[in-house]
């Protein structure tokens, strides 16, 4: 399970996105930090293969990431995402199973399955609209996990949880990081601290430090700052 | 084989044998593997049956001495965690008869049809319902005496 | 003690596997077991599955208007249809950018069916569901008039095909993305122009067959290159 990024460059115009990252990641849990405009949509984009970088290479374990072998062992939740209004919890998710490849049966089982992980069992047959904004994201993260993926990438998967939701979403983040290569970004240095294996800090589409970070190396949130500044 | 379907029937159903998660999880997976390996044409209810024998066959390797199917089903207590609290359940499941707590796992935990139950046992569906209400009955008169604290 | 909180207590007696080993167990088992084979019929089923009702319905409605006793006025049932088809095209093309309106085309592209496949999938799906009901619209209309059934199509297909290529124009602008009923305003736009330019008579009244058919045949190849054109263009999102 290798995810290898390298020479990533996005330009739109004269302005870069991305600018020449290289980096490879493996089984566990990384966190990508940086401020909004930093790249990080931009380059977890291009690492779902949904953008076409300007230069460069991405490829899973030697497949290219526009590939059907990719797609097959990937899950994505964008920063910001909707939903037909008609749609319940539960055929929402039905839907995405029925793109990602599943038959009806299998797919109940694990819509069910998914609903119970994330705790919106009892909200299965409720209208997403009528959703709050934790209720949401915790049913977009359910749709990431449909395929059982290799490759889990999250693009401020916390926006909207409230602390409860949040510890628990670390949990589940934690845990999946154990057999998954996980991403996923965030502005929030304590959504990460503590269950990431690895850290990249991005500014302005450069990576500007990665590594991993222990307890006894201080407080990332300092380090964060200190780097930004 | 549809594992989706079957993996948290399978882990029940082991699970209410060997009353201990980590070893029922292990044995989940064993019985997919073992099918996959030599029963794989056999329809799918027969991971029933695999993962019975792989119950046995690891109550043999705790307890060599034992000779008995009926009593390897039966005696689980070597494989219990230490932390077991629900010893009310457990207690009222003992009371039945190896074959009817079967019965009971295969239709209301893992609520197989009917169809099944009477495939699985070769019995009729008249029978198979006296023998699930039977059951009812003494799993509902022992938890109902149970203390409140514990419901 | 219900039934049902028999049942339950049994349930919770078990409890669940652990969610991640058995994650790994079964994606372990899939690996090495065939995959489902992808191709572009399945994808486009799949989206035809979730076209909304009133398609169909739309659609049911047609093919019932094609089939209905004529009353003797043998021009009229086609022009109405073909009056009609500029909005039933403008519907049309709303459904399939639907996913990109309600902000879902970013996970349904990141599927097994998918990359830029998913819209062409959807999109793809919609047209062959208004293409069949064009056609089959023209074999009704025969059985019903004993009209020509390319003579009919074409009445009804060139409106309809006018109005999907400037709808998928309109959809690639900011005017289009913002606006989710524009297409609406292409149709009825398309309508008042064939009324004003063709007055009460049919095109055939101007054209010669040929011609007419030239031009069905042309404006369905610029048809497939608007939706191929729309495709690619569907990857360019504005960046944070």
């Amino acid at each position: 399970m290798e995810l290898t990024v390298t020479g990533l460059t996005k330009q739109y115009g004269d302005k870069i996105a991305v600018d020449k990252m290289t980096f490879k990641l493996e089984k566990g849990v990384t966190g990508l930090l940086g401020a909004n405009g930093a790249g990080k949509t931009t380059l977890m984009r291009m690492m779902c293969g949904i953008l076409t970088p300007t230069e460069g290479m991405i490829e899973y374990d030697g497949h290219p990431v526009n590939s059907e072998e990719y797609r097959n062992v990937l899950g994505y939740l964008p920063q910001d995402f909707g939903y037909y209004p008609e749609f319940t919890g539960m055929d929402f998710l039905m839907y995405f199973c029925a793109l990602k490849g599943l038959d009806k049966k299998t797919a109940k089982f694990r819509c069910k399955e998914l609903l119970e992980l994330v705790g919106l069992e009892d909200k299965a047959k409720v209208k997403v609209k009528k959703y709050s904004g934790g209720m949401k994201q915790r049913l977009g993260i359910a749709q990431a996990l449909i395929n059982r993926p290799e490759v889990l990438i999250l693009d401020e998967p916390t926006a909207g949880l409230d602390p409860k939701e949040r510890v628990r979403f670390r949990n589940l983040i934690e845990d999946l990081g154990k057999v998954s290569v996980v991403v996923l970004s965030t502005h929030i240095v304590s959504d990460i601290e503590h269950i990431a294996d690895r850290i990249i800090m991005m500014k302005n589409g450069h990576i500007i430090w990665q590594g991993s970070w222990k307890e006894e190396d201080g407080s990332l949130e300092e380090f964060y700052l200190k780097e930004f500044e | 084989m549809d594992i989706e379907k079957y993996y948290d029937r399978i882990y029940r159903y082991i699970f209410f044998k060997v009353n201990n998660k980590a070893l029922a999880e292990d044995l989940t997976q064993e019985t997919f593997l073992r099918f996959l390996k030599t029963e794989a044409k056999e329809p799918d209810r027969f991971l029933y049956t695999v993962a019975r024998n792989l119950c046995i066959d690891e109550y043999r390797r705790i307890k060599p001495v034992s000779t008995d199917d009926e009593e390897a089903l039966n005696v689980s207590c070597e494989f219990e965690d230490d932390l077991v609290t629900k010893v009310s359940l457990r207690d009222a499941l003992e009371k039945l008869d190896p074959e009817d707590k079967e019965m009971v796992i295969l239709r209301f935990v893992n609520e197989e049809p009917m169809s099944e139950l009477c495939r699985i046992f070769d019995m009729s569906r008249f029978a198979i319902l006296r023998r699930l209400n039977r059951s009812k009955s003494i799993l509902k008169e022992t938890l109902e005496r149970r203390p409140a604290n514990e419901r | 003690m219900r039934d049902k909180d028999l049942k339950r207590e049994l349930q919770e007696y078990a409890g669940d596997p652990d969610f991640v080993k058995k994650d790994e167990f079964i994606r372990s088992i899939k690996k090495n077991s065939a995959g489902k084979p992808v191709n572009l019929f399945t994808m486009i089923l799949v989206h035809a599955r979730y076209i909304r009702a009133y398609i169909w319905l739309l659609s049911l409605c047609i093919l019932a208007f094609a089939i209905s006793v004529n009353d003797g006025i043998f021009i009229d049932k086609i022009k109405a249809l073909s009056d009609f088809m500029p909005f039933f095209a403008g519907l049309g093309i709303i459904e399939a950018f639907r996913a990109r309106v309600n902000k879902m085309n970013e996970l349904e592209k990141v599927t097994v069916f998918s990359g830029k496949g998913v819209f062409f999938a959807k999109a793809t799906a919609v047209c062959f569901v208004q293409f069949i009901t064009i056609i089959l619209a023209s074999v009704l209309l025969r059985l019903s008039l004993g009209a020509g059934i390319l003579y009919s199509s074409m009445q009804i297909l060139i409106p309809f095909l006018i109005t999907n290529i400037l709808c998928f124009i309109v959809e690639r602008t900011s005017f289009g993305r913002e606006n989710e009923w524009s297409c609406l305003g292409v149709a009825a736009a398309v309508f008042l122009v064939k009324r004003i330019t063709l007055g009460g008579l049919d095109m055939f009244f101007y054209l010669d067959m040929w011609v007419v058919f030239v031009i069905t045949i042309v404006l369905l190849a610029i048809q497939i290159y608007e939706i191929v054109k729309t495709v690619k263009l569907e990857e360019k999102l504005s960046w944070n």
